[in-house]
């Protein structure tokens, strides 16, 4: 029950932070004066050659030199990248890395499915809340809270890979990688039903003892 | 448990089987020994009726109370 009550608090705490955060967008949103533009998206680009590198409105003055003396420098320029390949040398390290990758991932779903499975089977038998069904739920809850946390550690270990690797001239590789709180919380859900499912178990135990 | 059931005394007493008491009360065998080996958590005032009424003895005859 103790452990109950902490799972209790922390979803107290992140109704906060959702209702703060909502607050604050809308306040914001609210007090934007009408009538003016806001950025949505700053269309950035940046070449880099051997350490030195070329800004956006560099690069607008270099190319309005080259251009016409007719075009205005002010003129919407438009780059087109007809595609980008990015391929790595496939060797020993990297084969590990995607091996180990997989057989996490279809270990973490083999076990996910298997254990509803049962559940499904022992729902199906009349026996829904026995101890085993409490196991197996918060089994599943932990690996759901689990998964984003390593998908997230698995992501930073390719990113730190990639950016290891030697780059064309010019080209900068950038990476994001959040964490999927989503995920985390349905985790927190289903582990929480293993609680349920214990007092379910209590009370079916009391009504199978009374004669 | 601090409820003491005394069925299996009062069944020796009436020289009753298990097997005959359980058809009796319409009840398993298997439920019949839950209650005569103290394991049961609850009874129901139905079964204690029908208990009282197969053994001809009162309540307070099978349910004792020990701190």
């Amino acid at each position: 029950m103790r452990k109950l009550g902490l799972i209790y608090s922390f979803l107290n705490i992140i109704k906060g932070f959702v209702g703060i955060g909502g607050i604050v967008a809308i306040v914001i949103i609210t007090m934007l004066p009408n009538g003016t533009f806001i950025d949505i998206g700053d269309p950035y680009y940046k070449v880099e050659e051997h350490g030195k590198s070329t800004t956006s409105s560099e690069i607008d003055n270099a190319v309005g030199e080259i251009l016409s003396p007719g075009m205005r420098n002010e003129d919407p320029i438009v780059l087109q990248v007809k595609s980008i390949d990015l391929s790595t040398e496939i060797n020993y390290s990297w084969k590990t890395l995607i091996v180990v990758f997989i057989i996490m991932t279809a270990a973490f779903f083999v076990i996910i499915l298997h254990s509803m499975q049962r559940i499904i089977k022992d729902i199906k038998n009349g026996k829904p809340f026995s101890i085993k069904n409490i196991q197996r739920l918060r089994t599943i809850g932990l690996l759901v809270m689990i998964a984003p946390i390593v998908e997230w550690l698995m992501s930073m270990i390719m990113i730190l890979w990639f950016s290891s690797l030697d780059t064309v001239d010019g080209l900068k590789l950038e990476f994001t990688s959040e964490l999927g709180w989503m995920v985390f919380i349905l985790g927190l859900i289903i582990y929480t039903l293993g609680f349920a499912f214990e007092e379910g178990n209590k009370i079916v135990e009391e009504q199978e003892l009374t004669i | 448990m601090p409820i003491i059931v005394n069925l299996d005394v009062m069944m020796a007493k009436r020289k009753v089987r298990s097997k005959e008491l359980a058809e009796k009360l319409g009840i398993t065998e298997a439920n019949l020994s839950i209650l005569k080996t103290g394991k049961a958590k609850a009874v129901r005032f139905s079964t204690l009726e029908a208990l009282c009424r197969e053994l001809n003895c009162q309540p307070g005859d099978l349910l004792e109370y020990q701190e």
